[in-house]
């Protein structure tokens, strides 16, 4: 069983990522800003996070290194609905695996899922 | 037919970084929702998302015309093209109206509204229920489920005050001189973030056409979002 924790503050984001994240071999875990991210990450240790760029509270990035100080093979994945279009390097830079922008294609986010975790859900979900 | 002038860009002019992106995040936020339960649906046999997708759909769509007809408003005002035909208007009855349509949304709790007798405003019969609709749903949002925002009005020097109290939600005085500004973000005290800047500014620009104010002050134990229309007849 592989944790995947979905951070972003809007209900509705989080909810179509774990819709086309789900399977029977994953347990989601929804986070709504940064703090409940990294309290939820100390007891439930997840293998990948998909984060929000811009969280209340605290910065996408802060998260970041906050989740990889603890857990430096954790997988992340970046969504974003920012102009910027140096945010994908940044996200690189600051060791994120995988940089989405909103608004993302379902199938493109859990094909990325897949490979990153290995764990052969998209095969179930199709 | 009038011929439209062209132009070569649509002015902007005074956002900055900050600013877009949050604009970004307003339009693209429900574009996701949108696109993504409907790519779900198309791809995939799932009980579970046949439930669940048309009303997620539904509910992004509806939050993102709100948006565009935030902005459109705000463009109209901004442009000097969107005007108001102010008229007398019984305050209670239009309160009363937009009560009614905020009653038969999912989730929230319907408004009280405090007894006594309601003013005759001068405000624009097409506009009035939006303004009244927008300040009921963002205090639904300050307040969030199960807390029912109380309506009370009194009139003082030719005006009348429609005020639409939250209990319970106590804001730091920053923050409630933020929740008119099209761009603010913060957590409020139910964990939930709040994302209703943009509604309210336009709000505070058709109010300001009207020769109105808004305000959010203080009250006993929470917030109220204060609505201040000149009377049609001053006492």
């Amino acid at each position: 069983m592989t944790v995947v924790r979905v951070v972003d503050d809007d209900a509705s984001i989080r909810g179509l990522i774990c819709a086309a994240l789900a399977g029977p071999r994953r347990e989601l875990v929804e986070a709504r800003d940064g703090n409940e991210a990294l309290e939820k990450a100390g007891r439930l240790r997840p293998d990948l996070v998909v984060l929000d760029w811009r969280l209340p509270g605290a910065t996408g990035f802060e998260v970041l290194t906050e989740l990889k100080r603890g857990n430096p093979a954790l997988k992340v994945v970046f969504v974003s609905a920012e102009l910027r279009s140096s945010e994908g390097g940044l996200a690189h830079v600051f060791g994120a695996d995988a940089f989405l922008e909103k608004p993302f294609s379902a199938q493109h986010l859990y094909e990325v899922v897949d490979v990153l975790l290995g764990d052969g859900e998209v095969d179930q979900a199709m | 037919m009038s011929e439209s002038r062209g132009r070569d860009s649509l002015h902007v002019g005074g956002l900055g970084e900050e600013e877009l992106s949050q604009l970004a995040h307003y339009l693209k936020n429900p574009l996701s929702a949108i696109l993504g339960y409907s790519e779900l649906l198309l791809q995939r046999d799932d009980p579970a998302i046949l439930r669940e997708a048309p009303r997620r759909i539904h509910e992004a769509a509806s939050g993102l015309a709100d948006v565009v007809d935030d902005l459109v408003t705000v463009l109209g005002v901004d442009a000097g093209v969107l005007q108001v035909v102010s008229e007398p208007l019984e305050l209670g009855a239009a309160v009363a109206a937009a009560v009614e349509a905020l009653g038969g949304l999912e989730g929230r709790a319907s408004p009280q509204v405090d007894g006594g007798r309601w003013p005759v405003v001068r405000a624009d019969a097409y506009h009035l229920p939006r303004i009244l609709g927008r300040l009921l749903l963002a205090a639904g949002r300050l307040g969030g489920p199960g807390v029912s925002p109380r309506l009370s009005v009194d009139v003082a020097e030719a005006r009348a005050a429609l005020s639409i109290a939250v209990a319970g939600v106590r804001l730091a005085r920053a923050q409630r001189q933020k929740l008119f500004d099209p761009f603010a973000t913060f957590v409020l005290p139910s964990g939930e973030p709040w994302t209703g800047g943009l509604q309210l500014y336009a709000v505070r620009r058709l109010v300001e056409l009207h020769g109105g104010a808004v305000a959010a002050p203080d009250v006993d134990g929470g917030v109220a979002l204060r609505l201040t229309l000149p009377l049609a007849v001053p006492p």
